[in-house]
């Protein structure tokens, strides 16, 4: 082997080094799309951080419930946020958790309930309206403050993280059980994340065998 | 086979019936069991329904249930609880609410987390067979648990996501398969081959049998022989693979089979019945057109007996039978005419309507009897033959027509009793009168019989030969009477008399000479010596020597009596017995001179022949066959024909005599001058001799008339060519006589009588030595 070709390996390492020097906290951009290449909204990615919001500082997150859906359908709160439940239907709901962390019930109210339910835990909390069980809804309660839903397009942006990066992907549609989430390492920019998802099954899987519908 | 149109009929009528029960019979038995199959089958598929239509409200029924239950918020809290006390005993709880047999809850990944009851269970077999039944979770389903058959259903729970299953079920018992035994009326059993698993509605279990194997091949004995009892039909549950349940609807074939033997029992009896009416009935019809019928053969019968009076008796016939028996009755009267018609025409003449002989006989045969005296009169016409040859038969036939009229007019008294027995002869039979008197009468009839008659405007003179016999006595028969007439009658026409009286002893005479007929046929048969020939020589004036003879035939019976050669000869003349004595003559004559020529005497013989002989076809075939036979030449002898012989048949007479001398024989014209040879005819005759007849000769000396006839014969005949024989010489006068006339031979008892063969030639020595 040649001295010259020595020497342009060690540049060539040597101009590496420096532009992963030079893409040190820098944005990074990505899709989050399902097994068919389909953009997914409302994946929860989050970053490890060991830095924690104050729970004082933290505002109370809102869940609303309008034309019988949790809007948003995925809300991300800090631990020992409080989330308000408000109702923007002109008809009552009755939301509930059996989240064993957090079990909760708020009987048949309209407009707003007495006071806002306050989540500890991370994890993620299910929410059902007992009267109508077309309803579902998510409370993702995060570890760390660096979480971030993807937009409509599935589009997510990290702000200051250094290549390769290592985050976890969440979405209430996961094939894997919903209490797990998926961890990610990103060591270029302009790959997509991709996982497995499915959608619920209706909740009338007999109702061509009822004669009429109950919901 | 059957031959009597009764039997025809009932065989007939029997078998048309029994085809029709028969087509009936297959056609019930065939359209029955399409209706039994096509009702079992809709009947199955009745069952089929039902059955379904029972298992989807079951299903509704569970899943309703279910679905409350999974989607009660208690429930679902009580689930969030996940202490499986609890939750078993909320299981208990809501089982008992939906009265459900089986209650579980299993946790997403098939694992049990709690049921209302306890019950074996393998985690391993358990948690599989829930994955089916997540998979196959749109519907109920039949699976086996703990050794029991369950319907079941999985529903998942929802808080709001799936947390856990829920598995609802009841079990399928045999009252389960009972129930529905009593509303499909078809046996029920779920199988649930994979698991051993069997609940039936049958109410005992076969033993030595499985379920399926029972209601696939047990049989029952009915008269068509072994027929299965159940027609199955098995119906795919919905179940998981592995576990496949089943149920066999088993419909029960024994009613129908029972209804189908009715049927046919009943279609059997019907036709057995059908049968016999139907032999009563054609019997009846059949006597009714075999009755008449076989009254028709007994009268036909009776027309055959004669009885045409016979009558048909009978009441009340179809109009067929009817005009039958009026064909009959015509038929017996158109018979019963013709035959008194055909009577009447045997026993009449039917040109003057007279008896015919055998009637005629048959009459006076009853006249015999009665004992009645009479006269028989023959009457023949004269010369009928020559009116018939002449003005034709019309007019021979209206002569006759006439005549009768005339003798039944003459006879009218006598009861028609007249006959017509021949051609031109008439019986006629007069009352008995004294002999004088039946003399005038016969008298007067011929002279009425013989005034002229106009026939077809042409005057007409009949001349007739009338034969009485008078019937004196029962001693002679009516056929020897009628015989007796006709000789009388024959002898009048003999003798050219009008009238001949029969005479005693003409009959016997008659009667001998056909006994003589007899006896020469039988002597010419024997040929024993009766009949022989003796030969008369005849001198050759020129040479002065004998060497020809006349032969001439001879008979003695065997007593020892003559019969004279005119008597016999005239006899086989009429009798036509001529032929073969003629033919014995030719060749007894000619196996003679074949003798002598042997012995060295060369002597032409003359052989006597009639007219008849001469006609015989086969007269010249056998003198030259006896000609050849003896090897003798045909100019050794001479045929020798009288001048009456010669006339008839003239042409064919000159034909067959021109014939004969092809063999060399000569021909000599017997008896020449006292017969009816023109001398124009002589000349056209094939004869090389005439012979004088004797009567010239006799007394030649004394008669200077025979002198010149004899003379001038002679000479004439020597002109034409022939050579002249006189016969009859008796004196030495006579034959000096017959030198100076030159005539060529003399024959006669002057040289010497016939002589038989052995005399003469015993004569012919002395008269050579002499000479």
């Amino acid at each position: 082997m040649s001295i010259f070709a020595h020497c342009a390996r060690a540049v060539c390492g040597l101009a590496i080094f420096f532009s992963s020097i030079n893409l040190f906290a820098a944005d990074l951009s990505f899709v989050v799309r399902d097994q068919s290449g389909e953009p997914l909204a409302n994946a929860v990615i989050e970053l490890e951080s060991s830095a924690h919001s104050s729970p004082q500082s933290l505002p109370v997150a809102i869940m609303d419930q309008v034309d019988k859906q949790f809007s948003p359908s995925v809300l991300v709160i800090q631990p020992g946020q409080s989330v308000d439940f408000p109702n923007s239907d002109n008809i009552r709901h009755h939301v509930y958790s059996f989240k064993h962390s957090k079990v909760f019930d708020i009987k048949l109210y309209s407009d707003r309930p007495e006071q806002p339910e306050r989540f500890e835990d991370p994890g993620v909390v299910v929410l059902g309206c007992n009267i109508h069980d077309s309803m579902v809804g998510y409370i993702y309660v995060a570890n760390s403050n660096k979480v971030i839903k993807t937009n409509a397009d599935g589009k997510v942006t990290l702000n200051g993280v250094t290549l390769p990066t290592t985050f976890t992907v969440w979405h209430p549609n996961q094939l894997t059980p919903l209490t797990k989430k998926q961890s990610v390492t990103l060591s270029e920019q302009g790959k997509d994340v991709s996982i497995n998802v499915q959608e619920p099954a209706p909740r009338n899987t007999f109702g061509e065998m009822f004669k009429g519908n109950n919901d | 086979m059957i031959n009597s149109l009764r039997g025809r009929i009932i065989a007939l009528c029997v078998s048309l019936v029994l085809l029709t029960s028969l087509v009936s019979l297959v056609s019930s038995w065939w359209s029955a069991n399409r209706f039994n199959d096509q009702k079992l089958l809709e009947d199955i598929n009745v069952a089929e329904n039902v059955f379904k239509q029972y298992l989807s409200a079951k299903e509704s029924l569970l899943l309703t249930a279910a679905k409350v239950l999974t989607a009660d918020f208690g429930f679902k809290q009580a689930v969030a609880t996940q202490d499986a006390d609890t939750i078993s005993s909320v299981l208990n709880n809501h089982s008992r609410r939906i009265n459900a047999d089986v209650m579980m809850l299993i946790d997403l990944s098939g694992q049990l987390i709690s049921a209302n009851t306890d019950f074996n269970h393998t985690p391993s077999e358990f948690t599989p067979l829930m994955n089916q039944l997540m998979v196959n979770a749109d519907q109920s389903n039949f699976i086996v648990l703990d050794k029991t058959l369950y319907q079941v259903i999985l529903l998942p729970v929802r808080a709001p996501r799936t947390v856990a299953y829920s598995l609802v079920g009841f079990e399928i018992t045999d009252l389960v398969a009972e129930e529905l035994k009593n509303l499909t009326t078809m046996d029920v059993s779920f199988i649930g081959e994979d698991d051993g698993v069997v609940e039936t509605s049958l109410a005992e279990q076969p033993k030595n049998n499985s379920v399926l194997a029972h209601f696939n091949t047990q049989t029952t004995q009915r008269i068509f022989g072994e027929k299965p009892v159940y027609r199955n039909r098995l119906v795919q549950l919905p179940s998981l693979p592995g576990h496949l349940v089943s149920v066999l609807l088993s419909a029960d074939l024994t009613h129908s089979y029972r209804e189908f033997e009715q049927l046919f029992f009943t279609i059997i009896i019907l036709a057995a019945i059908t049968v016999v009416i139907g032999v009563l009935t054609s019997g009846i019809l059949a006597k009714n057109l075999t009755t008449p019928l076989s009254k028709l053969t007994s009268l036909a019968q009776q027309f055959a007996l004669g009885n045409y009076k016979a009558e048909f008796v009978g009441n009340k016939q179809s109009t067929e039978i009817i005009t039958l028996v009026d064909a009959f009755n015509n038929m017996g009267n158109d018979i019963k005419e013709r035959e008194r018609q055909i009577s009447f025409q045997a026993s009449h003449d039917s040109l003057t309507g007279f008896l015919t002989r055998s009637a005629m006989l048959e009459a006076m045969e009853s006249l015999f009897e009665e004992g009645a005296e009479y006269t028989l009169v023959a009457i023949d016409i004269r010369g009928l033959r020559h009116i018939n040859d002449k003005l034709g038969p019309r007019i021979g036939d209206d002569c006759l027509k006439a005549v009768a009229q005339r003798i039944a007019e003459f006879a009218a008294h006598s009861k028609g009793m007249n006959a017509r027995i021949g051609g031109d002869e008439f019986l006629t039979i007069l009352p008995a009168r004294d002999t004088g008197q039946f003399k005038d009468a016969v008298m007067k009839m011929l002279a009425q019989l013989q005034a002229g008659y106009l026939i077809q405007s042409l005057n007409i003179t009949l001349r007739f030969s009338v034969g009485v016999v008078h019937c004196f006595s029962q001693s002679v028969s009516p056929e020897d009477l009628m015989r007796r007439a006709l000789i009388a009658v024959d002898t009048a026409s003999c003798e050219h008399k009008a009238i001949h009286y029969y005479q005693e002893g003409e009959d016997e005479e008659h009667l001998e000479r056909l006994a003589i007929i007899d006896e020469l046929k039988q002597a010419l048969l024997d040929d024993d010596g009766q009949l022989f020939m003796t030969y008369q020589p005849k001198l050759n004036i020129k040479t002065q020597r004998i060497d020809k003879v006349e032969s001439l035939i001879r008979w003695q019976r065997k007593d020892g009596q003559w019969v004279s050669p005119e008597l016999f000869i005239d006899l086989a003349e009429q009798s036509g017995v001529i032929v073969e004595l003629t033919s014995w003559v030719v060749k007894t004559v000619v196996s003679q001179v074949a003798q002598w020529q042997q012995q060295g005497i060369t002597m032409q013989a003359a052989i006597n022949v009639s007219a008849q002989d001469i006609a015989y076809p086969h007269f010249y075939s056998h003198l030259a066959k006896q000609l050849e036979q003896h090897n003798l030449s045909g100019h050794l002898i001479t045929i020798e024909l009288t001048e009456r012989d010669m006339i008839e048949n003239e042409e064919q007479g000159i034909k067959a005599l021109e014939n004969l001398k092809t063999l060399g024989v000569k021909i000599s014209l017997d008896d020449y001058g006292v017969g009816q040879t023109s001398l124009g005819r002589l000349k056209l005759l094939p004869i090389d001799e005439l012979k004088l007849d004797k009567c010239f000769i006799l007394q030649l000396d004394q008669s200077k008339q025979d002198q010149f006839i004899v003379e001038s014969t002679v000479n004439l005949g020597h002109q034409l060519g022939f050579s002249v024989v006189a016969e009859g010489v008796e004196n030495k006068p006579s034959l000096d006589l017959l030198i100076d006339m030159k005539c060529d031979y003399a024959q006669g008892y002057y040289l010497s009588r016939p002589l038989k063969s052995e005399q003469f030639l015993q004569w012919l020595e002395v008269y050579n030595e002499a000479s």
